[in-house]
C-alpha cells in the first residue's frame, strides 16, 4: 500500500524518465479503476480499454498532477472521463461475459453469482452517471464518503444525498424474489 | 476504508454485498506497462526536459513537507549553471531544450515539428549526444541546479515558446559553439546567463546571420578568451549585441566576417573602451549604413580595428558621431582612405586628442567625404605629414577648423596639387 508521499516519489521518478516507477501505481489502483470502469460501462472489454487508456493518459499527463491532491482522485477522474468517452463512442450495454474474472463465488454458486452480477449491472445502468458513480465507488470500490467526496470534488453530504437517491431507485430493482 | 452505515439486514445492501468483487485481467499490468514504456520512449527530448523540470518541483514539494514553493519561482541559485564545463554538457542542454537530434515520435506540437525540420542539418561532424546521455544529464545534480535557477528557466522558456529560437538552437553551428567548454565557464556567472536571456529576448539567435557569426571561429575564440566574461558582463557590449542595427548589419557578409575575425574578437575582449565605443548610438546607427558594412570587408580596416589606438578613437564621442554622418561613411568606402587605416602614422594622428576634436567638425567630415581628398590621403606625403606633430597640432587649431567650415576652402584643399603643396610646407 503506497502512502501519498510514496506516490509522489513514484510520479517524480516517472517524470524523470523512469517508466518502471509507474508500475506500483498501476498495481495499487488498477483493480479499483477497472471495477469502476466495468460498472460504469457494463462491458468487460470496454472496461479493460478504459482502464488501460486511463493509466496511459495519466502517464502522459503526469506533469499536470498536483501533488497537493491525492493521486487516486486525479487518476480516478481520468478513468471516469475515459469510461464516459468510450461509452459515448461504443457499444451499448452488454451483459457481463462468463469469462469475467471474479474473486470466487462464496456462498452462492457461479451461476447464481453471474446472474446476480448481471442483475446488479442492469440495475446500475438505469441510474444516471452521477448516481451510478457514487454507488460504484461506495459499494464496489470500497471508498469512504470522505474519499468519494474528495475524488468527485463534491461535499460529503452531497455524496450521501446522491447515494440515498441511488439506493431508492435500486432497491425495487434488486429486491429479493422480485423482478427477473 | 469502509464505514458500516447501512443496516446489514437491509435487502439492497445484502444484494450488493453478494456481488463478487471483480479483478482486472491478469495481463493488464503488463499491457499497461508496455504501453507506458512505449509512451515514454515516444517523448521528445524537450518534453522530457519539461517533465523532468516538473519532477524537481515534486521533489521540492516532498522535501518541504508538502509546501509547493517552486510555483512562485522563489528558489534562487547563486550560480546559473554550475559545473557546466563537462564535456558536451552544453550541447546536451541544447538538445534537451530543442529535442535535437530527434528521438522518438516527436509528436508534441510545434516544437516537435520544428525539430523534424532540422534533421537535414545534421552532419557527420555534429556533436553526438545519445539518448542515454540526455537521460543521465536529466537525472544529474547539474540538471537540478539548472532547473532551480530562475534565469535559466526563463531563458529555456523563451527558447521553448519561440519556434524560431528553437530552430536557431537546433542549428548545428550553435550547438557546436555551445558545446565549447569555454562557454560553460562563461555561463557560470549569473550576469552572463542573464545576458543570454536578454539575447533571447532580442531574438538575435533567430537571426541566421547572427547565428553564423556567433558560431564562427572568431567568436568561438572570443568565448575562449579569459576577458570574454568581462566583455559580456559589460552593459554597453550587451546593448551593442542586442542592437537591432547590429542584426541588420550582420546580414552583410562582410560585416559578419569582420566581427568573427579573431583579431577583432580579441580586440573587443581585451581593449578597454572597445565595447563602449561599439555601443555608441551614433556608431550603432552607422552600422546600418551599407557603406560602413562594406568597409568591414576590407581586411586592412579590420586589422586596424584591432589596433589599440582604434579603440581610443572610437571612445571619442566626436569620432563616433562622425561615423554617423553619411558623408564620412561614404568616404570610408574609398579604397585609398581605407588603406590609410593600416598607416600607423595616420592612426596615431587620429588618436591625437587634438585632432579628434576636428572630427566633430562637420565641414571636415564633408571634406573627408570628397573623393579627391580621400585619394590625397593615400598620398605618401600625407602619411608622412600625419606623423608630424606640428601637422597634427595644426589640424586641431580652431582657426583651421573655421577655415574648413568654409566650403570654398575645403574644396580647394581637396585639390590634390594644393594639398600636396600645403603638406610639403607643413612637413618642413
Amino acid at each position: 500500500m503506497l502512502e501519498p508521499h510514496d506516490e509522489i516519489a513514484c510520479v517524480a521518478r516517472c517524470l524523470k524518465g523512469d517508466a518502471s516507477a509507474f508500475e506500483p501505481l498501476v498495481t495499487q489502483y488498477q483493480r479499483v479503476l477497472y471495477t469502476v470502469a466495468l460498472r460504469l460501462l457494463g462491458n468487460a472489454e470496454d472496461a479493460r480499454d478504459a482502464t488501460q487508456n486511463a493509466f496511459v493518459r495519466a502517464y502522459q499527463r503526469l506533469e499536470t498532477f498536483d501533488p497537493s491532491r491525492r493521486f487516486f482522485s486525479w487518476i480516478y477522474r481520468i478513468a471516469v472521463n475515459e469510461s464516459l468517452n468510450l461509452r459515448r463512442a461504443q457499444r451499448p450495454y452488454d451483459p457481463l461475459p462468463d469469462t469475467l474474472e471474479t474473486a470466487g463465488g462464496g456462498a452462492i454458486d457461479a451461476v447464481e453469482a453471474r446472474e446476480l452480477s448481471e442483475r446488479v449491472q442492469a440495475a446500475l445502468m438505469t441510474l444516471s452517471t452521477e448516481h451510478r458513480e457514487v454507488v460504484v465507488m461506495r459499494h464496489f470500490a470500497d471508498l469512504s464518503y470522505e474519499e468519494i467526496a474528495e475524488t468527485l470534488e463534491i461535499p460529503e453530504k452531497t455524496v450521501k444525498s446522491r447515494l440515498f437517491s441511488a439506493r431508492q431507485r435500486l432497491a425495487p430493482l434488486l429486491a429479493t424474489g422480485d423482478s427477473r | 476504508m469502509t464505514e458500516p452505515d447501512f443496516d446489514p439486514e437491509d435487502d439492497l445492501e445484502r444484494r450488493l454485498a453478494q456481488v463478487a468483487p471483480v479483478h482486472p485481467p491478469r495481463d493488464m499490468t503488463a499491457a499497461i506497462m508496455a504501453r507506458v514504456t512505449e509512451t515514454e520512449q515516444g517523448f521528445s527530448t524537450w518534453r522530457r526536459w519539461r517533465r523532468a523540470a516538473y519532477a524537481l518541483r515534486l521533489t521540492n514539494f516532498l522535501r518541504r513537507g508538502g509546501v509547493d514553493t517552486a510555483q512562485g519561482g522563489s528558489i534562487v541559485a547563486k550560480k546559473a549553471i554550475l559545473a557546466f564545463a563537462g564535456v558536451g554538457a552544453a550541447a546536451i542542454l541544447v538538445f534537451v531544450i530543442t529535442g535535437y537530434p530527434p528521438t522518438g515520435s516527436g509528436s508534441e506540437g510545434a516544437i516537435g515539428a520544428a525539430k523534424r525540420d532540422q534533421t537535414s542539418q545534421v552532419g557527420a561532424a555534429d556533436v553526438k549526444v545519445t539518448d542515454a546521455q540526455v537521460q543521465q544529464f536529466i537525472q544529474s545534480d547539474t540538471f537540478d541546479k539548472l532547473m532551480k535557477d530562475p534565469t535559466t528557466r526563463a531563458f529555456l522558456a523563451q527558447v521553448a515558446s519561440s519556434q524560431s529560437l528553437s530552430q536557431s538552437f537546433s542549428n548545428t553551428a550553435t550547438a557546436t559553439v555551445l558545446s565549447n567548454p569555454a562557454l560553460g565557464t562563461v555561463l557560470s556567472s549569473p550576469a552572463q546567463a542573464q545576458l543570454f536571456a536578454n539575447l533571447a529576448n532580442a531574438q538575435l539567435f533567430s537571426n541566421p546571420a547572427f547565428v553564423q557569426t556567433f558560431s564562427s571561429q572568431g567568436f568561438t575564440q572570443l568565448f575562449a578568451h579569459l576577458s570574454y566574461a568581462q566583455l559580456f558582463s559589460n552593459t554597453a557590449f550587451a546593448q551593442f549585441m542586442s542592437n537591432p542595427a547590429l542584426t541588420t548589419a550582420l546580414s552583410n557578409p562582410a560585416f559578419s566576417q569582420a566581427l568573427s575575425n579573431p583579431a577583432f574578437a580579441q580586440h573587443l575582449a581585451t581593449t578597454n573602451g572597445a565595447a563602449s565605443a561599439l555601443s555608441n548610438p551614433a556608431f550603432s546607427q552607422a552600422l546600418s549604413n551599407p557603406a560602413l558594412q562594406q568597409l568591414f570587408g576590407n581586411s586592412q580596416f579590420v586589422a586596424a580595428l584591432s589596433n589599440p589606438a582604434y579603440a581610443q578613437l572610437f571612445s571619442n564621442p566626436a569620432f563616433a558621431q562622425l561615423f554617423g554622418t553619411q558623408a564620412f561613411t561614404a568616404a570610408l568606402t574609398n579604397p585609398s582612405f581605407a588603406q590609410l587605416f593600416s598607416n600607423q602614422s595616420f592612426m596615431a594622428a587620429l588618436t591625437n586628442g587634438a585632432s579628434a576634436q576636428l572630427f566633430s567638425n562637420t565641414a571636415f567630415a564633408t571634406l573627408l567625404s570628397q573623393p579627391a581628398f580621400a585619394t590625397a590621403f593615400g598620398n605618401l606625403a600625407l602619411s608622412q605629414a600625419f606623423s608630424n606633430p606640428a601637422f597634427a597640432q595644426a589640424l586641431s587649431n580652431p582657426a583651421l577648423s573655421q577655415a574648413l567650415s568654409n566650403q570654398a576652402f575645403a574644396q580647394a584643399l581637396s585639390q590634390q596639387s594644393m594639398l600636396a603643396t600645403a603638406l610639403s610646407q607643413s612637413h618642413q
